[in-house]
């Protein structure tokens, strides 16, 4: 049964100790400095172009190397380079680099979470048909029609006035997600490499586990808001919208999704929404949160999921299952309550100035704790269609959710970017 | 479609550039770049060096599985080596490949000390009397009988390891202290004499650019708070006889292509005894010197020629009289620095300062590891040895 769990990341008491080099596939320079708390020598392999300046770790000899681990001929760099350097496990935690995390523990022999796991996870398809033999209750009607034709036929066959979603089998960061409202709508669609989801409507949530040997640990559940094309606008944790009873059911669906698919170890990001009293699989991954998710939980339970997504296949991860209820509780002396992130966003077109929000702004019994922006003068705002449409955040920890969401989701309204139109 | 080729730099990446100009050719290539985390990406642009890979060097094997990978994967045309200690390595996966440039073959003439001077001894070019060391017991054959000798190792670089000792105790104390493998090292015959060095660009088998310089101190001289640097020589006899000598080794050697640092003594019977020839640029400054004077960056001719390309030559600021040098400090406690106002009056030109010379260690770790480098101008030989003496007071005395 799943649990929320009090839980540590401090190497080396439970969990078998591997050898070996940590291999990292795509890390942001938060993994890569989460990588280096772990006591193992890191290899990173980061997309050509990717910035090193700041990756590579400088004043000792550090692997870093430029690869498209996305391409075909990436199992040939892992037997032929990657093999020699006595690696201990290849972890991912960005999207794109799960799967060939997968391929390369395959290749090496190496522990991590099998292939065939992280391709159910990956593709929507694959996902759904699963929950539908193991865990029917869990998941939503779906198709993957051929053509455009073929889905407006399914969606009619669902019946009057059910809404759906289409979008990519395999997508991420809300690309391409897109809400039906009636068959009509999708004539023209191109509905190649999409699966087409019965919509349900609500609050939609997430949930950051953490496995060991087929426990699943609930650590967190945080509260997902969005805009009308789905692209994430702020999280907080825990929900002020969930009962105890809900969070309770909650956990107990997330143990039995995870057992459906076959996850048995690390960690994983499962969004769902509560419908008619039962908990919907939307989609879920073998890797932590993004959106500043990580840095909220570490701040109410004092877990640093990062560092324990990146150490359990080395056995550098502590466990501990005392949590006797299924509550989020501070699990260290700087935990907070709650916490939350914020996006902001701006009109289409070039940057002419960028303002950020006034510490004075900060409301009394929220402490501020970070600022961030993606854009500069010059630079170009696209039209909102995905996470990195956005333009800045502001995350803040407060004594209760209902303040800390509505802080930073005003002290984001203060990042003001003024956009012109044109182009740079 | 850029020219995709794959550059093994074991030095900085500011190595690579010349006051923010790159020396590799970008308009034409794509280079995938196989460096260190040292300083190997210090300012590196990512969007330029796209295909950028560090690691470590201490294993040539992982540096050769990802370079022959990079050349598999990116149908690699050409590898480009600038340092000495990957020469070796870019050789054999150009001889993997069946890419140009110096092979497995021709690069142990240029990487081991004992077949270059055998090589260099059958084309009839002097070369010191030598042996090669496989064990303690080797050291018996050789005459230590008072006169001096030289210990270094058989594939050495910056004159690491390498000392001079006159009777076979002190050989065997050296030996032991080392303990090297069987073959690692060899001793020959210590040459009384100035040193000098010839930087060349070698194209279709013949010399082009081609410039003499004298080192102000053995190389194998260098130490704490020691001072050493080069000054080139104004053409003459000796230098045309030094270039002829380079021109007998590059035809002894079968060189085709690249750049050559060679370094030769002047004995008191004025005879010229190779001491050792590299197939790269020269490094401590030479190359900066070079480049003033002549307006040839011998760092880029080596790139250029390796990938078939014309040596670029742009104005320099010789007027064919003046003579050009580098002037080098060692780290050691008596490293204070020249002022720069005394730049002008000492001809000092250019002014490198490398915080990192030593690693903390307060030594030089080899010949070209200076704490402070000056690039100096001056009317002529005598006036360039004034200029170095006064650099060098001023340079030791505490502000």
């Amino acid at each position: 049964m799943s649990r929320l769990a009090t839980f540590t990341a401090r190497p080396g008491t439970v969990g078998v100790r591997a050898p070996g080099r940590l291999v990292v596939l795509g890390a942001s320079r938060s993994i890569a400095a989460a990588a280096r708390t772990l006591d193992r020598d890191l290899v990173l392999v980061q997309q050509p172009g990717s910035p090193l300046n700041k990756i590579v770790e400088t004043g000792r000899y550090s692997h870093c190397y430029s690869v498209d681990f996305t391409e075909e001929t990436f199992p040939s760099f892992v037997t032929g380079v990657l093999a020699p350097l006595r690696v201990g496990a290849v972890v991912s935690l960005t999207e794109s680099g799960l799967l060939p995390a997968a391929l390369a523990n395959e290749l090496l022999g190496t522990p991590g979470t099998p292939f065939e796991v992280v391709h159910t996870l990956r593709d929507k398809s694959r996902m759904r048909a699963l929950l539908r033999q193991r865990a029917p209750e869990l998941t939503v009607r779906y198709a993957v029609p051929p053509d455009a034709m073929a889905a407006a036929a399914v969606m009619k066959g669902w019946g009057p006035g059910v809404r759906a979603i289409l979008k990519p089998r395999d997508g991420s960061g809300s690309r391409g997600v897109c809400l039906v409202e009636e068959p009509g709508s999708l004539e023209g669609l191109d509905v190649k490499g999409c699966i087409l989801e019965e919509y349900v409507g609500g609050q939609e949530y997430s949930a950051e586990s953490f496995s060991v040997d087929g426990e699943h640990h609930v650590v967190a559940l945080v509260e997902k808001h969005v805009d009308a094309s789905f692209v994430e606008l702020a999280h907080v944790t825990p929900p002020s919208t969930l009962s105890s009873r809900e969070r309770e059911a909650v956990c107990e669906a997330i143990d039995d999704f995870l057992r459906a698919v076959g996850l048995r170890d690390g960690p994983a990001h499962t969004e769902f929404k509560i419908h008619n009293g039962s908990v919907k699989i939307i989609e879920s991954h073998n890797r932590v949160g993004g959106d500043g998710i990580p840095a909220l939980v570490t701040r109410v339970t004092g877990i640093d999921l990062k560092a324990s997504a990146l150490g359990w296949p080395l056995g550098l991860v502590t466990i501990s299952d005392e949590a006797p209820a299924p509550a989020p509780a501070p699990a260290s002396a700087t935990a907070t309550a709650a916490a939350a992130v914020a996006y902001a966003t701006a009109t289409p077109g070039l940057v002419t100035s960028v303002e950020l929000p006034d510490e004075r702004a900060v409301p009394p019994g929220v402490e501020l704790n970070r600022v961030w922006t993606g854009v500069k003068p010059g630079q170009r705002v696209e039209s909102l269609s995905s996470s990195d449409d956005r333009v800045g955040s502001v995350a803040v920890s407060a004594g209760d959710s209902t303040t800390a969401l509505a802080a930073a989701r005003e002290l984001a309204t203060r990042i003001e970017v003024t956009t012109t139109p044109g182009t740079a | 479609m850029k020219t995709p080729i794959l550059v093994i730099n074991r030095h900085s990446h500011g190595f690579l550039f010349e006051f923010g100009r790159c020396l590799l050719p970008l308009e034409d290539i794509e280079p995938h770049l196989v460096t260190h985390a040292y300083s190997g990406v210090d300012g590196l642009d990512s969007s330029a060096f796209r295909h950028t890979h560090t690691c470590s060097f201490l294993d040539p094997s992982q540096v050769e599985a990802l370079c022959a990978w990079i050349i598999d994967r990116y149908s690699v045309r050409h590898v480009v080596a600038l340092h000495e200690r990957a020469m070796t390595s870019a050789a054999r996966l150009r001889t993997r490949f069946g890419l140009p440039g110096l092979s497995e073959d021709g690069v142990v003439l240029f990487r081991d000390k004992i077949a270059m001077k055998r090589a260099a001894a059958e084309a009839g070019i002097l070369v010191p009397d030598h042996h090669r060391l496989d064990s303690i017991e080797d050291l018996r054959a050789v005459p230590l009988d008072g006169r001096a000798w030289v210990m270094k190792p058989r594939y050495g670089v910056g004159s690491k390891h390498v000392s001079v000792v006159t009777s076979l105790a002190e050989a065997s104390e050296r030996w032991s202290t080392v303990d090297p493998g069987p073959g690692q090292f060899e001793i020959e015959e210590f040459v009384e004499g100035d040193l000098f060095h010839c930087d060349a660009v070698v194209e279709g088998g013949s010399l082009g650019f081609a410039e003499v310089s004298r080192y102000l101190a053995n190389p194998g001289e260098f130490g704490p708070d020691g001072m050493a640097g080069s000054v080139n020589l104004p053409p003459g006899p000796f230098t045309r006889r030094v270039i002829a000598l380079t021109a007998a080794v590059v035809a002894a050697f079968g060189f085709a292509s690249g750049v050559l640092h060679l370094e030769v003594f002047r004995t008191d019977g004025d005879e010229l005894v190779l001491l050792e020839v590299a197939a790269r640029p020269g490094g401590g400054g030479i190359d900066r010197y070079l480049s003033l004077a002549h307006g040839v960056n011998i760092i880029e001719a080596a790139v250029r020629v390796e990938l078939g390309l014309d040596v670029t030559r742009r104005p320099g600021a010789s007027d064919g009289r003046s003579v050009w040098g580098v002037v080098g400090f060692y780290p050691g406690e008596h490293a204070f620095g020249v002022p720069s106002a005394l730049f002008g009056e000492l001809g000092i030109v250019e002014h490198l300062h490398d915080a990192d010379a030593g690693r903390g260690s307060g030594a030089p770790r080899h010949c070209t590891d200076y704490r402070d480098r000056y690039i100096v101008r001056a009317a002529d030989l005598v006036d360039f040895e004034h200029k170095a003496l006064t650099i060098g007071e001023c340079y030791r005395s505490a502000p």
